[in-house]
């Protein structure tokens, strides 16, 4: 299992490398200090901030998942390990992410409440794990329905549109949906981080519990999908 | 000599295509089998149904006494026609993936055939030529020792000279407690390396010989029977 974590977390560290983890991220630095400087709205540069930094996340998502699907077949390991292994080495991805976006609200100054803009430090002790499984979550539809092009969303429609001559149309309707369900996903990680701080106690344990359920359904789903799949990225027919 | 490999009235779908038609075949221990038939006929499908790589499918398939999957991986080593490794591995990274997750793995073997294919560690993969990428997942793959190799177009872009470069290594380090499966239509590329050959169309295997009675029997080589067989094939 630490092997195959060493080996995930090579997958977006290595193509993107440190220099280039450092150009990504001081882009928005640069942008940041430059519009202060220039009494630039700070709530929208906040805005501007939380995109990036949900860019840079999906990027790592990207590498994680999208190239080394079918060498991991291979090996005689089973995919839910694998799996399991890639969310883990996700992590650092999300803890760099996060402080970099603390790092810019500092330099940003941002007015959190007065924006109506959420903070990581000031989420209480039972936010963090709604935030994260929330995240995970969000993270398990993008992969699932961007990645894996055999998963079951396609399988469905064509099962209710089986007339080869709309085949394309198929496809189009496919990636339309597919672009949706991961809207969705980051869109519900936006809500739930968005209105944490004023939740109570009660409602954060619910939401948490309910995302954690969610989120372990998704991935065995996934797994369950990804192990099933006769059509990872690069399998032959 | 034991059968590593057996498929009874194996039968593969693609949607409503019919890959594989009904396939009852048997590979035994200790040889080297050529596996072929033009192109469309099912022989990538049949490897990756062995390799576990193919899960769906109607009839049986037992290797090494064993249902393929996660256990059989451990002793399959299957070369798929492509390049699949991710494009930021360099071929030390390829070493290294091999020895972390292959038990079999001989890195020392692995690495000795990356320097007989004149290839570097600090080279990325994917900017190799399609010739020095076939060069390097052939090493790489040969560089386990595995009960059952499942090579597909082993030799595809890979010149002349290193083909019989790779051959005559094929057959030095050939063990005969391992069976090596080659699929192709390059007959010529691997006559010298054959035992057995089985001929497969249409997803049936129609014809099996030993190597020999082909050129003796018969008094042709094999590509020569096999340009007879297929002469008017369709193919995909």
């Amino acid at each position: 299992m630490l092997k195959l974590i060493k080996f995930e977390l090579k997958q977006y560290t290595r193509p993107i490398g440190l220099s280039s983890l450092t150009f990504i991220l001081s882009i928005p630095l640069v942008v940041n200090i430059v519009m202060l400087l220039a009494d630039f709205d700070r709530s929208v540069m906040q805005y501007a901030n939380l995109a990036y930094m949900m860019y840079v996340m999906l990027l790592a998502t990207d590498y994680t998942f999208l190239s080394s699907g079918f060498l991991l077949k291979h090996i005689p390991i089973s995919y839910k390990k694998v799996y399991l292994a890639k969310l883990v080495a996700h992590l650092p991805a999300m803890i760099i992410t996060t402080v970099s976006y603390e790092l810019l609200s500092f330099v940003n100054k941002a007015e959190h409440y007065e924006m109506g803009m959420p903070r990581f430090a000031d989420l209480s002790i039972y936010q963090y794990p709604m935030l994260f499984a929330s995240y995970i979550f969000a993270f398990l539809l993008i992969q699932s329905n961007i990645i894996d092009k055999s998963a079951i969303i396609p399988r469905v429609i064509k099962k209710l549109v089986d007339i080869p001559l709309l085949e394309n149309l198929v496809v189009g309707i496919y990636f339309v949906l597919s672009i949706s369900l991961s809207g969705i996903g980051m869109i519900s990680f936006g809500v739930i981080f968005y209105f944490a701080e004023s939740m109570s106690s009660i409602e954060t344990l619910l939401i948490t519990i309910a995302a954690v359920i969610l989120s372990v359904a998704v991935f065995y789903l996934n797994a369950n999908l990804l192990e099933k799949s006769s059509k990872m990225k690069g399998e032959c027919k | 000599m034991g059968v590593i490999l057996k498929t009874n009235n194996l039968v593969k779908y693609y949607d409503e295509k019919k890959a594989l038609d009904g396939i009852s075949i048997e590979f035994e221990t200790g040889k080297i089998y050529g596996f072929l038939g033009p192109n469309g006929s099912g022989k990538t499908t049949f490897l990756s149904l062995c390799a576990a790589l193919l899960k769906k499918y109607e009839g049986e398939v037992i290797v090494g006494g064993l249902k393929p999957g996660k256990d059989t991986k451990a002793f399959v080593a299957y070369l798929p026609d492509f390049n699949y490794y991710p494009g930021w591995m360099r071929v030390k990274d390829a070493l290294n993936f091999f020895d972390d997750f292959f038990e079999d793995f001989d890195r020392v073997k692995a690495e000795k055939l990356l320097a007989d294919m004149d290839l570097k560690h600090d080279e990325v993969i994917a900017k190799l030529s399609k010739g020095m990428q076939a060069r390097m997942k052939l090493a790489i793959v040969l560089g386990r020792k595995a009960k059952l190799y499942l090579l597909d177009e082993p030799f595809d872009g890979i010149d002349a000279v290193t083909r019989e470069k790779i051959i005559k290594i094929m057959l030095s380090t050939f063990s005969k407690e391992s069976t090596i499966i080659v699929a192709t239509h390059h007959i010529t590329y691997v006559e010298k390396l054959l035992d057995s050959v089985k001929f497969l169309y249409k997803g049936k295997v129609i014809n099996e010989f030993e190597a020999e009675d082909i050129r003796h029997d018969k008094g042709m080589t094999i590509n020569e029977y096999y340009l007879e067989e297929f002469r008017d094939a369709e193919t995909d």
